[in-house]
């Protein structure tokens, strides 16, 4: 995003990972976005509109980030976005309970010379780990107004607002800190610079010491070269070969001096959340808290939301006797089998939707899925994958689109192309629904348990895929995981509502669209045939519907799946699936309901009565729905991340191996079953 | 007085490992189909059991960290035992809710799929046994007494 994007003059809101930039951007602004106990929620430029003194700003979030360099997609846009767009103001959100951290990229802030607000949050936690920053003494050393804030409880978000106010007003440029290690150095620096460069700050002296690139991009090819060599040779000489620590060692030399004279540490005890840590993070006992964890809220999705299931059962039998009084054959046929069921039997499935998404939001609130990273992380590692790239993953169970677009803030370029290649294999919230109604019709003793272990396929694929990925295109090994862990809180119910609301919301979103148009296309070519229109009847008669178009659709795709045995109107189902995973359940819907009553357990009979599944036959649909090409969406996402190569072999790794994978459990589970 | 506190500690936590250890025992054997009628309810399957197991192991985890009786260690036996608590009130509070979802649908909804379902056969022990997780939480409630025997812990003989 560049100044010229946005209409109204910016307010960049800026802050280490995790620190609690989005919720005091939903303060500030009154809007929802995304909000989680864990680092790396913000991977892209967040935009919302506030008013401060009568007049309009955008305020933009960005990426949480320890620092501006290049090594990082979350730094660069950082970066970018400070030094391109040029905002009027910055609120550095600062972590009180690790200030030290936090004041690093504070101290950037101030070389580049930013008109600033530092908002201290989290002074509640810090305080009860012994931590007392006085606030009024980090403002008189750093010269920036320092507001103490509780983010999520709205504390000092007023007085953050007066703050801003009076920024926009005075607009006071920070003070660069003093570096008396390399003070001598930059002014030589900064003259070199000087001379093909409009506007040099210390940040650009300091990053051009450090032979950054950045400071030198904006000067003409002749200069760029001539300054960065001469500062090469005046820095080898004055600085040696350190250079790059000595800038660093003179920031944190700064962030030292501040933290000892505005900063008191007591021996405080742990917090008794953070004692869970021993257990939560134990070395042998972790991977087991995390799957009871995890059977825990399938078992809430699957159980707790049966009424609801019940209930909007009910709503769409209602929706079909409204329709009675219709006596167009085919505008009747349309509205019940083609909408009613297309559309009315995929939202069946939007409790457990909005259950496990709330579920998941309860975990991802208290910090605990950031334990789940650390814990995962050596296994990640044997794989070939990063801890990092669990981030990506984790969020890739909701939807794979923001889960690939997540991969921003893996350093590394191999392992960033690694984790978009493995995370199509990651089981989305679209599929959840297949295996819900496959579940039910078939291991209904089981349904929790079955989908524990379709989510752990899920893992296990994704990690056997990186590791044959990792050997066949990238080698070398995966980088080392630096994370900080986020503190233990209790969830809040704001928090997990909102996940579920929005999940839930873009599933109903996509009910109305693609699969709405979809469940037309499906029932048009099911009651019309090379004949003309074959009545409704087609839909509940077998034999009628093998005259229509979709039959002959499903019967050209059917050979291509018959080590499987699946029924063509399964095949149907699969093939359409590629626009959208909802489809596929959305297509069962109007060619399995056969007249019968929209409900779970009607359908799931007639997958076994009419398309003659087994047990077997659909637990090899369930795992090819889990593993083959992932959605449009996905695919475009990935060409745009990762480039058409990359995206090409996405489509054919994942459906190779939902065809092999699937093929061999009906073979060689077909000798037992 | 810290040491009658460790005592508490110790015999509430034993209480609450032996009382999961036999509910994962039966939960196993009911899988099996062996007791043929013990008078309640049992869980059935293996991942119920298998949480049951877990919780027994976490709350053994703590007593062996209280047996050592440092102030590390004594953070852990906290550590151990409050996530031992944790999961067994999750998986309470998960059946509870089935239940509350299982008489919703059979009786407000009159839901055919419910017309065999049974209240009293929902009520197994991973909803009750969480009575003991709490006894075993009971004693950690007070902050004051925590930090008073994490702070003596190592002089504790």
């Amino acid at each position: 995003m560049t100044a010229a994007e946005t209409k109204n003059p910016s307010i960049a809101l800026v802050g280490t990972p995790n620190v609690g930039k989005t919720v005091v951007f939903n303060k500030l602004t009154g809007l929802h976005q995304k909000v989680a106990n864990w680092p790396g929620t913000t991977v892209s430029v967040k935009q919302g509109t506030v008013r401060f003194n009568g007049k309009q700003y955008s305020l933009v979030d960005l990426p949480g980030t320890h620092a501006l360099s290049d090594s990082s997609a979350d730094q660069i846009v950082t970066r970018d976005f400070l030094l391109a767009a040029n905002p009027v103001l910055v609120i550095n959100v600062i972590d009180a309970a690790h200030i030290e951290q936090n004041l690093y990229l504070t101290t950037l802030l101030m070389e580049m010379g930013l008109n600033a607000v530092i908002a201290l949050n989290m002074q509640d936690l810090a305080k009860s780990s012994g931590i007392q920053v006085d606030a009024a003494a980090l403002q008189r050393k750093l010269g920036i107004p320092v507001i103490e804030t509780v983010a999520p409880k709205g504390k000092g978000i007023a007085e953050l607002k007066a703050a801003i106010e009076d920024a926009l007003t005075t607009e006071i440029k920070t003070c660069c800190p003093e570096f008396p290690s390399i003070q001598e150095t930059a002014k030589k620096v900064a003259a070199i610079l000087s001379f093909a460069h409009t506007t040099v700050t210390d940040w650009h002296v300091h990053e051009a010491i450090q032979d950054a690139k950045y400071p030198f991009d904006l000067m003409e090819p002749w200069d760029r070269e001539k300054a960065r060599e001469r500062i090469r040779e005046l820095v080898q000489t004055e600085l040696g070969d350190d250079s790059v620590m000595q800038v660093i060692t003179a920031r944190y030399e700064f962030v030292e001096q501040i933290v000892a004279e505005a900063v008191e540490t007591s021996e405080a005890l742990p917090r008794t959340a953070d004692l869970l840590d021993c257990a939560l993070t134990h070395r042998r006992l972790g991977i087991p808290v995390f799957l009871a964890f995890m059977w825990l809220t399938f078992d809430f999705t699957f159980e707790v939301s049966t009424p609801l299931v019940i209930i909007v059962e009910m709503f769409f039998e209602w929706v079909a006797v409204l329709f009675d009084g219709i006596d167009n054959e085919i505008l009747h046929s349309l509205l019940v089998d083609g909408i009613r069921a297309g559309i009315g039997f995929p939202m069946v499935f939007l409790p457990q939707i909005a259950f496990m998404f709330l579920a998941l939001g309860v975990l991802e609130d208290t910090g605990y899925i950031a334990r789940a990273v650390f814990v995962m992380d050596r296994w990640m590692r044997m794989v070939g994958l990063t801890g990092k790239s669990l981030a990506p993953m984790l969020i890739g169970f909701g939807c794979n689109v923001p889960g690939i677009m997540a991969t921003r803030s893996i350093e590394d370029e191999n392992d960033r192309i690694l984790t978009i290649l493995v995370n199509p294999f990651i089981t989305c919230g679209a599929r959840l629904p297949v295996y819900v109604l496959i579940v039910a019709a078939f291991f209904p003793d089981y349904e929790a348990e079955m989908l524990t272990l379709m989510y752990a396929l899920s893992i296990f694929f994704a990690a056997m895929m990186a590791l044959v990925l990792r050997k066949v295109f990238f080698g070398g090994s995966s980088g080392y995981l630096l994370l900080e862990l986020p503190l233990m809180l209790p969830p809040t119910l704001r928090g997990p509502a909102m996940l579920s609301y929005r999940r839930s919301k873009s599933f109903v979103k996509t009910m109305a669209t693609w699969i709405a148009l979809g469940s037309i296309m499906i029932w048009a070519l099911s009651v019309f045939g090379s004949s003309g229109f074959l009545g409704a009847e087609a839909l509940e008669d077998p034999e009628l519907l093998e005259k229509a178009f979709i039959s002959d659709l499903g019967h050209f795709f059917a050979p291509l799946f018959s080590p499987m045995n699946w029924d063509w109107r399964a095949v149907v189902a699969l093939i359409f699936g590629f626009v959208a995973k909802e489809i596929v359940v959305a297509i069962m819907g109007v060619l399995y309901a056969g007249g019968s009553e929209l409900s779970v357990s009607a359908i799931a009979g007639n997958l076994a009565t009419v398309g003659g599944f087994t047990p077997l036959s659909a637990f090899s649909f369930m795992v090819f729905v889990l593993l083959y090409a992932p959605c449009l969406g996905t695919i475009i996402v990935t060409k745009r991340e990762a480039g058409t190569k990359w995206m090409l072999v996405s489509i054919t790794i994942t459906t190779a191996t939902a065809w092999i994978v699937a093929a061999l459990i009906c073979l060689i589970g077909g000798i037992w079953w | 007085m810290v040491v009658n506190q460790f005592k508490i500690w110790q015999i509430s936590t034993v209480v609450a490992c032996v009382a999961y250890a036999i509910g994962c025992v039966l939960s196993i054997l009911n899988t099996f189909g062996i007791p043929d009628d013990i008078g309640f309810a049992l869980d059935n399957g293996v991942a119920p059991s298998a949480v049951m197991c877990l919780i027994a192991i976490l709350f053994a985890m703590g007593l062996r960290e209280l047996h050592l009786r440092q102030r590390k260690d004594m953070e852990r036996f906290v550590g151990f035992t409050l996530t031992g608590v944790v999961l067994a009130a999750a998986v309470s509070a998960v059946g509870i809710l089935k239940l509350l979802a299982g008489l919703l649908s059979k009786y407000a909804l009159d839901s055919e799929d419910f017309e065999d379902w049974n209240a009293v056969d929902e009520f197994t022990p991973a909803i009750w046994l969480v009575i003991f997780a709490l006894i075993a939480f009971h004693p950690l409630r007070n902050r004051a007494k925590v930090e008073q025997a994490l702070k003596y812990g190592e002089a504790e003989p």
